[in-house]
């Protein structure tokens, strides 16, 4: 892990200086770069996550808690971090209405995701009272 | 993990803006302007290959 984690720091700051230097003279290859690093930097991170999804279901079925009940949360975790990186990407280029229309649909469709969650809740809720 | 896109975008970088410098100075503005283009597409394409790799990842990680 840490291995990993100090090869994308200097693949980081030597991608930055990069991105400097070509910028200078077309800007838009320097984003592309920009662009490129981070999709490099979330690859290896995710290939690495995989232990933490699986460690959170086993706690979740051994507990005995609803499984499917982790669905919509695993989902709504994903969803963010593409929201994020796509609306990072957006404001990178420097356009923040196109980045702000894709946070908007982000955060309808994570709330869309969520509502078998909240009807769950208030079933819980009604039962008890 | 294929770190060395990066560099092969920086190399076409750095390559192209050479190229651009190049054509400007000889008076070809119209063809330094097609060179850069055409070095942004090609980017593009090998980028959004990674995009699509990135986001087929995460919805496998996250179960979706």
């Amino acid at each position: 892990m840490e291995a990993e984690l100090v090869r994308i720091a200097i693949l980081g700051i030597i991608a930055a200086i990069c991105v400097v230097i070509i910028s200078g003279k077309n800007p838009e290859m320097g984003m592309i770069l920009g662009l490129i690093f981070g999709v490099i930097a979330l690859m290896i991170a995710f290939g690495k996550a995989g232990t933490i999804v699986k460690t959170l279901e086993d706690t979740i079925s051994s507990s005995g808690i609803d499984a499917k009940l982790l669905v919509p949360l695993l989902k709504i975790t994903g969803m963010a971090y593409i929201t994020q990186f796509s609306v990072d990407v957006c404001k990178d280029v420097g356009q923040n209405a196109i980045a702000g229309k894709i946070e908007t649909v982000g955060k309808i469709m994570m709330l869309v995701v969520a509502v078998p969650i909240v009807t769950s809740l208030i079933n819980i809720i009604s039962s008890i009272l | 993990m294929n770190v060395d896109l990066i560099f092969k975008i920086a190399a076409i970088g750095i390559l192209v803006s050479i190229l651009n410098v190049v054509l400007t100075k000889s008076g070809r503005e119209e063809m330094a302007m097609m060179t850069t283009l055409a070095a942004v597409v090609v980017v593009l394409l090998m980028v959004a290959k990674e995009i699509v790799k990135l986001f087929d990842t995460v919805k496998a990680l996250f179960g979706f």
